[in-house]
């Protein structure tokens, strides 16, 4: 059933590249406006496979993707990405990567500059618009992705394990700066994250994918007041979502016999 | 080391050219091998004969044109190429076999086939610089990341702007060295076809000197060709590389 109040509606959806082994089965999800929704499980569970299903990167096996109740079946603007490479263009300096995508939406130039500059304020890289990618530290370069995807306004973003390279204080203040970016412009987030802390951190629900024909996810709703600083980090609630969420991991958790699916 | 120093390192590699030349040349009569002075004399006579200019130019002409055929073909061929798995696996054999055999000994076959004159000529340029060009373009469209074209895509790109805006610009680097390597053997190929089956041209300027005995003319001719290659080498294919493939972390 497609909610009418839904940004993402994901039915049914089952994965499998070679027609032999599940990657996933029977994933379905309701993800209203403006939520932020981290994934987390084991490496090769298929995080990354689902968020590519998502995007329109990879055909699904079966089941099929709603933005707003359209279906959708390949790549676009208003699912915006970033990359867990990054996959800046290296050939481009910092503003015209922010511009890519309004230049490929034909904007004309005065105005793509206008936006693009807006952009890089937001994520805090003003004075940086002409640096070339490969001058930038990784926590820069992870700026200016985000920028690059802010920049369309993109009603929902997809985030593969965007801070993975990051040390431990940047990796915090990008947080924190997502989150105040999210609560500016409103967007949906879907997060891939290894770290449990980031999740329960930034998340409104948290999916726990497991290993081996991904049958179930978990589901773990946080709801931990916003807006959230580092001082929740300290609070018993958090440590009490994360050793929820460690539960989870630790187990394997299915719920078999509970329903055939799983459910976001 | 610091920019000066690298410069007076490189520039004293030239007197010491001539001092060996001069020493060598000392050894023998002007007539068989000359030494500076004497080429030298022979260059202004040479830059001053409509005759030189013409050999000149009509090796550059051959060039210009073989190469650019090579280079328009090959790049339309390593796109296709890098785009189609199967067409890569059907050139492989091909390219390989080609790669393998000097340009310059399929000269006397498109002498035969296309006459004396530019022809056969530009035949071997194209011959030279096509699969340099060619192997490098596929090795650029293979390099392309995945990232980059899906990060394309969800911006909405169609198939004409993921060309022009990624495939281009990643394909550059790779294509640039191509073209350079490309181009260092045909100009050397050109020169050695016009040597055995020209009938104009800087090569045939140097092996018909040989056979009057002018070895001064012979060297005025090698030291052009060095020159030229130098020139283009310098004023044509680095700035051009360094304008649109500088962003590659090795090139
Ligand atoms: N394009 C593909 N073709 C075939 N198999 C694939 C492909 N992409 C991923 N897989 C397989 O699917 C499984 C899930 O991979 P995926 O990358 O989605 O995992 P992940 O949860 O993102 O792992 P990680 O946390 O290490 O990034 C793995 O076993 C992987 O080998
Ligand atoms: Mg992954």
């Amino acid at each position: 059933m497609v909610k009418q109040n839904n940004k993402l509606t994901i039915e049914n959806l089952n994965l499998s590249y070679d027609g032999k082994r599940t990657i996933f089965k029977n994933v379905s999800a309701h993800i209203k406006k403006g939520e932020f929704v981290s994934i987390v499980g084991p490496s090769g569970c298929g995080k990354s496979s689902l968020l590519n299903v998502i995007a329109g990167f990879v055909q699904p096996t079966s089941g099929e993707i709603y933005v707003n109740q359209t279906p959708v079946k390949k790549p676009g603007p208003d699912r915006a990405v970033v990359f867990q490479d990054l996959a800046l263009f290296p050939w481009l300096n910092v503003i015209d990567n922010v511009a890519f995508g309004l230049k490929i939406q034909s904007m004309d130039k005065k105005e793509r500059i206008e936006k693009s500059m807006e952009a890089i304020q937001l994520v805090g890289l003003s004075g940086y618009e002409n640096a070339s990618i490969h001058d930038l530290s990784g926590g820069m370069k992870q700026r200016v992705a985000i920028a690059r995807t802010l920049v369309t306004n993109p009603e929902i973003l997809l985030m593969d394990e965007p801070f993975s390279a990051l040390d431990a204080q940047t990796r915090e203040n990008m947080q924190d700066e997502l989150m105040r970016i999210q609560e500016q412009t409103g967007m949906t987030i879907i997060l891939v994250t290894h770290s449990i802390d980031e999740a329960v951190y930034l998340s409104d629900r948290v999916v726990v994918m497991q290993n081996g024909g991904g049958e179930i996810l978990d589901l773990i709703d946080v709801s931990l007041p916003r807006p959230r600083n580092l001082e929740v980090r300290l609070t018993p609630a958090f440590n009490e979502y994360k050793r929820q969420l460690i539960q989870h991991l630790k187990e394997g958790h299915v719920h078999k016999g509970e329903q055939s699916g799983s459910g976001i | 080391m610091i920019g000066w120093k690298k410069w007076v390192w490189g520039s004293l590699s030239i007197p010491f050219l001539f001092l060996v030349w001069t020493a060598i040349a000392s050894r023998y009569p002007d007539l068989i091998f000359p030494g500076p002075l004497v080429v030298i004399n022979e260059f202004t006579v040479q830059l001053a004969s409509a005759e030189f200019y013409d050999h000149v130019g009509i090796s550059l002409y051959r060039l210009g044109i073989g190469f650019s055929i090579a280079a328009v073909s090959a790049f339309l061929v390593g796109t296709l190429a890098g785009l189609s798995h199967p067409f890569r696996l059907f050139l492989n054999p091909i390219v390989s076999f080609f790669q393998a055999t000097p340009p310059m000994a399929w000269a006397p076959l498109f002498i035969l086939l296309l006459d004396l004159g530019n022809a056969p000529m530009i035949a071997v340029i194209v011959m030279a610089a096509f699969f340099p060009i060619l192997v490098n373009v596929i090795q650029g469209m293979e390099l392309i990341k995945q990232s980059h074209i899906r990060a394309a895509l969800s911006f909405g790109a169609n198939r004409f702007q993921l060309a022009r805006y990624v495939y281009l610009p990643e394909v550059m680097p790779s294509a640039f060295s191509g073209v350079i390597v490309g181009f260092g053997i045909a100009w050397r190929s050109l020169v050695a076809a016009e040597m055995i089956g020209g009938d104009a041209g800087i090569g045939w300027l140097i092996s018909t000197s040989g056979q009057m005995a002018n070895s001064s003319l012979v060297m005025v001719g090698i030291i052009t060709i060095g020159l030229m290659a130098l020139f283009f080498e310098l004023v044509l294919l680095q700035p051009l590389k360094k304008r649109f493939a500088s962003w590659a972390p090795r090139s």
